[in-house]
């Protein structure tokens, strides 16, 4: 262990550890950006948008992985889909989530993996619901808009249906992308990753 | 993006009436004015800016098939607006389908018209000018420019598996099925390029070179800041008066 944060520190002195991380914000936008766009090619009725946050939040802390989220939405905004920005907040609250969650190793394990990412689609799907509603009257025009549809067809008011389609269909997506950050991130060589000298790559078993 | 035409507003004028002209349309209840919004003001400045092609492009695309979901649902499905009892107006519910997709274009065409319209040349000094400063001025450059590499990266990749014979073919279906050999090889580039950013980040003093290029003075008409900011102000008040 003591080696390995000598390691850590040593790698870590190469260059500004805080310039370093916010070099990857740019990098991690683009990733939301080209995942998000494959799927949406793929016509797969899930969203794939937040790896990059949730990677970034992992390699370089909170303050990054809000970042990331937050200019992913907007530059999305401007390159693909105007109303986007309105969800920049939900991208916060993704990378709030993971940042503590992986203070506690939450991604150390599949099965832990799983777990963090149905959680993070229950709350991102609540934390979406009142954007969904005002903005979109509670169609987004996606795959789950025909739950939406039924739940709204079968008498019950709008906030609680877009809740409810949120809590079903949000966990699937969130922890698909909780996989896929993790998944991709183990294959990075770990004497890149060493040099984010972060606590929870290291708590999190990626280094 | 375009480059500097001969209209140019000012950042903060652009910025100051973003958000005003974003408060309005949520204010926005009424679908005639709403609808006069998006022809007669939002339209012709697509069209100074030569950025109609990306709002069509969000119109069609984006908010006409949610416009006909919304229609199904809300004018039949359920048969009333939210709020009243299912099936009891079904052209109310129609109105608030109408109603939902003018709102989502006057959102996305506000977004749209306050970035798409900023010259590309003036990109850096209009994050500057809303107070960007900085590492984060970088980091707003970066953001904005990566994306065309990434693709070059990806495109990289496809190109190398094709030539050793893991892809049949270049055709759409083919790449997609690369996705997965193509994320982790784009990780792995994405952090070395930090690495090579940081570098130069730090040895050509870049962001002192950005503040530099940033902080010129920035030539806009008095005459076209006004009328932005009065026609911002103007739906604002409009709005506010007809809730």
């Amino acid at each position: 262990m003591e080696q390995e944060n000598e390691k850590i520190s040593f790698s870590s002195t190469l260059y500004p550890p805080t310039q370093f991380k916010l070099a990857l914000i740019p990098l991690g936008i683009a990733l939301n950006l080209a995942v998000g766009t494959i799927i949406s090619i793929l016509k797969i009725p899930i969203y794939m948008d937040a790896v990059g946050t949730i990677i970034v939040t992992l390699l370089a802390g909170l303050g990054a992985g809000i970042a990331t989220g937050v200019l992913s939405f907007i530059i999305g905004g401007v390159l693909t889909n105007p109303v986007l920005p309105y969800f920049a907040g939900t991208q916060a609250v993704i990378a709030i989530y993971v940042y503590f969650l992986a203070k506690h190793a939450a991604f150390s394990t599949t099965f832990k993996t799983i777990l963090s990412g149905i959680g993070l689609g229950v709350i991102a799907g609540i934390v979406s619901a009142p954007i969904i509603v005002y903005l979109f009257g509670g169609i987004t025009g996606s795959g789950r808009s025909l739950i939406t549809a039924y739940l709204l067809a079968t008498g019950k008011n709008i906030l609680k249906s877009v809740i409810l389609t949120g809590a079903a269909a949000e966990p699937i997506d969130k922890t698909f992308q909780c996989l896929l950050a993790i998944w991709l991130l183990k294959g990075v060589p770990k004497s890149f990753l060493r040099r984010f000298k972060s606590l929870s790559l290291e708590r999190n078993n990626l280094i | 993006m375009p480059y500097s035409t001969h209209i140019s507003v000012h950042p903060k004028v652009r910025g100051i009436s973003t958000i005003l002209a974003i408060i309005g349309t949520l204010f926005a209840n009424d679908i005639i004015i709403m609808l006069f919004a998006w022809l007669v003001l939002l339209i012709p400045l697509f069209t100074l800016t030569s950025t109609m092609r990306s709002h069509g492009r969000f119109v069609i695309k984006i908010v006409a098939p949610i416009f006909i979901i919304l229609l199904v649902v809300w004018g039949w499905l359920v048969g009333a607006p939210p709020g009243l009892q299912p099936g009891s107006s079904s052209v109310d519910g129609a109105r608030f389908a109408i109603f939902i997709s003018l709102r989502l274009i006057l959102l996305g065409g506000i977004f749209q018209l306050c970035f798409l319209s900023i010259p590309y040349d003036k990109l850096i000094n209009t994050f500057r000018q809303w107070g960007l400063k900085g590492n984060w001025l970088v980091v707003a450059a970066g953001a904005f420019t990566i994306w065309p590499e990434l693709k070059l990266r990806g495109e990289q990749i496809l190109d190398a598996r094709y030539a050793r014979g893991l892809t049949p073919d270049r055709k759409l279906f083919s790449r997609i099925q690369q996705f997965p050999f193509l994320l982790r090889p784009l990780l792995t580039w994405a952090i070395r390029s930090a690495n090579d950013r940081t570098q130069l980040w730090d040895q050509r003093r870049l962001i002192l070179k950005l503040g530099r290029r940033s902080s010129q003075k920035y030539h806009s008409s008095f005459f076209i800041n006004a009328y932005v900011l009065l026609i911002s102000i103007t739906w604002l008040i409009i709005n506010l008066l007809f809730i």
